[in-house]
């Protein structure tokens, strides 16, 4: 991958908004699968508290131990029930028998009418089945002198029988799991549904901010519960080319007018510093003004180009262009200006360079070059030396590039010290971040380096600087050979 | 206004009559003080179209015809490109020269102004300088058959024979191209006129004939130069382009 495809792949900014609600949506995910868990651990607890409290003391089993604790026969045959035996049932309100093996009570305590005192074989094995009698929950234990049977209140105790195969039985966790997963599974497929149809929804909206922050413009069209936020949407991204329009619209308005007043200003001037009957001070005054002039001229196409650069859909007409043609267009036409008397350009056309051919919007191009060498002017008031050159590098890494066409503008004037050129490289790079060239203008080098920079990128170029404290100021513009 | 440093404005362009019209009455002004500076006798200033073509029928009272016409391209109720689509349909203009002077400089405007036949297109804000000289090389092009003489410092050439008549007495023949190179050159006399310039002028494209520029620019000199190794006429700007200085 080339540096400038690189370059450009960061600066995508991540698609956020997706992002948010894909996160609602694991979120959501992630709380129905802590019900599920949060139910078992319910559960576990809620059974082993009732399990606690109904199957140790108060539990019917126990009662029926402790009155078959409780019951002796005595000598003469008679049955006679201890205190703890007779606590235990009027604790719980519930009544005992002792069956022999004729199916005979023998001994009884607090039995209801309604409970009969003989049985069957029959009888004892439904009551046993069910665990009641007439109705009443009862409890039966074997002992060497017959069954002890203990019955409670009717409606105090509810008992069903379980008959399953083993196998199933067997089978149980691997059901479990079975539930589970599949419980899993539907959760999953609830939270990819729900994800796909979020980010269709979204989607569009998440395109629209991304055009937006580029610069370009929305038109959102959604159904149903977003289609309000569609159109908001579309509103603002009209909004934002009406003003984007009404800028542009009145830079080049204002651009325009400054022109005829300052052909005014630069005729005159230039006629006052050339006339050799003013005095010399008249003269050298003249002189300030056109060079300030010729400034404020620089300015207004530099603010106009940017305006065309930040606000033109397509901005560049890229053909076939030969450096070594802009560098000698633009130096004769300083020297034809008369701008070359105090400050002369040379132009050095390194080998094989003349006839290098770069894809490229000349006129642009040849705007960067000319505003290099207005930098030059800008900063070296009392004249300077401007070395003009253009080499080739060859390509430094694979193949698919032919190589690099390098147009130098160099000065041998003040230059900048390293805290200045630090401030410039971080206005460019705060300038490559704002969402136009003309916005970023304000600060103080206007905004000839900014617009260099700016075009240079739009060609996949570089522009590089150097200086140092009277070694001049360098600026290299890097374009790939076509 | 004193422009007279230029000094390249051959005499017998001097006379040419030369309208200015601009709707900001200063800055036409300004370029009417520019151009007599420069030497031309005969500059009127005219402030709208209608004011224009008035002056350009003679309904001023002004006798002769314009040999020039400089242009304001925004004016109101009329541009400087219907103007001169006007001016455009009287005989007597119908290929009358004609530079715009505009506060637009972007490539739509170019196109629309040279389709129509306009000979230069000079962008606000200018410098007197450029005005001039550029406004001279649209003259010395539109009237060379007036002027076939070219006075050098080491000899004076006639375009209608292609003959060299040397200060030394001796007589060279420029070969077409020669003709062609020097052409262009004289007309842009003072300015620099680049490698690239003087090729697509020459052979319709700058890729490739450096070499042959070079070769004929060494036979030129030989033929128009009192020494030359030491060109004075035909100077090089290095690396840039040639200049042809004329004698004033």
């Amino acid at each position: 991958m080339r540096r400038w495809e690189r370059k450009r792949d960061l600066r995508r900014r991540p698609k956020g908004f997706a992002r948010f609600f894909t996160r609602q949506l694991l979120l959501f995910a992630a709380c129905a699968l802590l019900i599920v868990v949060v139910d078992f651990l319910l559960y576990v607890v809620i059974a082993y508290r009732e399990s606690e409290a109904n199957y140790n003391d108060g539990s019917p089993s126990s009662v029926t131990r402790v009155v078959d604790g409780a019951l002796f026969a005595s000598q003469d045959g008679a049955f006679e029930l201890g205190a703890d035996g007779e606590g235990a049932l009027d604790a719980h309100g519930a009544w005992s028998m002792l069956l022999n093996a004729e199916g005979n009570a023998v001994w009884s305590r607090g039995l209801p009418a309604d409970v009969p005192t003989s049985y069957s074989v029959q009888d004892v094995a439904m009551a046993a089945h069910y665990a009641a009698i007439a109705d009443y929950p009862a409890f039966f234990w074997k002992r060497d002198d017959g069954l002890l049977i203990v019955g409670f209140p009717k409606d105090t105790y509810w008992t069903f029988t379980l008959t399953y195969p083993v196998d199933s039985v067997r089978n149980l966790p691997l059901y479990a799991l079975l539930l589970f997963t599949v419980d899993v599974a539907l959760l999953f497929l609830l939270y990819a549904v729900s994800r796909r149809r979020t980010q269709n929804a979204v989607a569009p909206i998440s395109q629209a901010l991304d055009d937006l922050s580029e610069g370009r413009a929305a038109d959102v069209r959604l159904k149903g519960d977003l289609r309000e936020i569609g159109q908001r949407l579309t509103e603002v991204s009209g909004l934002i080319e009406q003003k984007d329009a009404a800028r542009a619209n009145w830079i080049r308005g204002v651009s325009h007018d400054i022109r005829t007043p300052l052909s005014m200003i630069l005729g005159y001037a230039d006629a006052i510093a050339g006339d050799r009957d003013m005095p010399a001070e008249a003269r050298s005054g003249a002189a300030v003004i056109r060079a300030q002039g010729l400034r404020i001229k620089d300015l207004v196409t530099d603010l106009n180009t940017a305006s065309q650069l930040d606000y033109t859909a397509r901005p560049l007409s890229l053909e076939r262009v030969r450096p070594a043609r802009i560098l000698r267009t633009a130096a004769a036409a300083h020297a034809n200006a008369g701008l070359d008397e105090t400050h002369p350009i040379d132009l050095d056309v390194g080998p094989g360079a003349a006839d290098a051919v770069v894809l490229a919007d000349e006129r642009l191009l040849a705007r960067a070059v000319e505003n290099a060498v207005a930098n030059a002017r800008l900063h070296n008031e009392q004249g300077c030396a401007i070395a003009m050159s253009l080499r080739i590098e060859p390509s430094a890494g694979s193949g698919a590039e032919a190589g690099r066409a390098v147009m130098c503008v160099a000065d041998n004037g003040a230059g900048a010290s390293a805290a200045e050129m630090a401030a410039l490289e971080g206005r460019l790079a705060r300038a490559r971040t704002a969402r136009d060239a003309a916005g970023s203008y304000g600060e103080e080098h206007g905004l000839g380096l900014v617009l260099i920079d700016r075009i240079a990128r739009l060609h996949n170029g570089e522009l590089s600087l150097s200086s140092a404290p009277d070694k001049g100021f360098r600026v290299e513009i890097s374009l790939p050979l076509a | 206004m004193a422009t007279g440093g230029f000094g390249m404005v051959d005499g017998h362009l001097r006379d040419k009559r030369i309208l200015v019209v601009d709707d900001e009455r200063d800055l036409a002004d300004m370029v009417a003080a520019i151009l007599h500076g420069a030497g031309f006798a005969c500059v009127d200033v005219a402030h709208s179209g209608e004011e224009a073509l008035a002056r350009a029928d003679g309904r001023t009272g002004a006798s002769e015809r314009y040999q020039l016409f400089v242009l304001d391209v925004m004016m109101p109720r009329m541009d400087g490109f219907e103007l001169l689509a006007r001016l455009r349909e009287r005989p007597a203009y119908a290929s009358a020269p004609a530079v715009f002077l505009t506060a637009k400089d972007e490539p739509f405007h170019r196109v629309s102004g040279l389709s129509l036949g306009a000979d230069d297109y000079i962008a606000k804000p200018f410098l007197p300088q450029e005005l001039m000289l550029r406004i001279a090389a649209v003259l010395r092009r539109c009237y060379a058959e007036e002027s076939p003489l070219l006075e050098l410092d080491a000899c004076r050439v006639n375009f209608a024979t292609a003959e060299v008549l040397r200060a030394d007495g001796g007589t060279a023949q420029l070969t077409a191209k020669e003709h062609e190179i020097l052409s262009v050159l004289a007309r842009n006399a003072g300015r620099i006129v680049t490698i690239d310039a003087l090729c697509e002028a020459c052979w319709g494209t700058s890729f490739g004939y450096d070499n042959s520029l070079m070769a004929h620019i060494r036979r030129l000199r030989e033929k128009i130069e009192a020494d030359p190794s030491k060109p004075v006429s035909l100077v090089t700007a290095r690396g840039l382009g040639y200049k042809l200085v004329t004698r004033p």
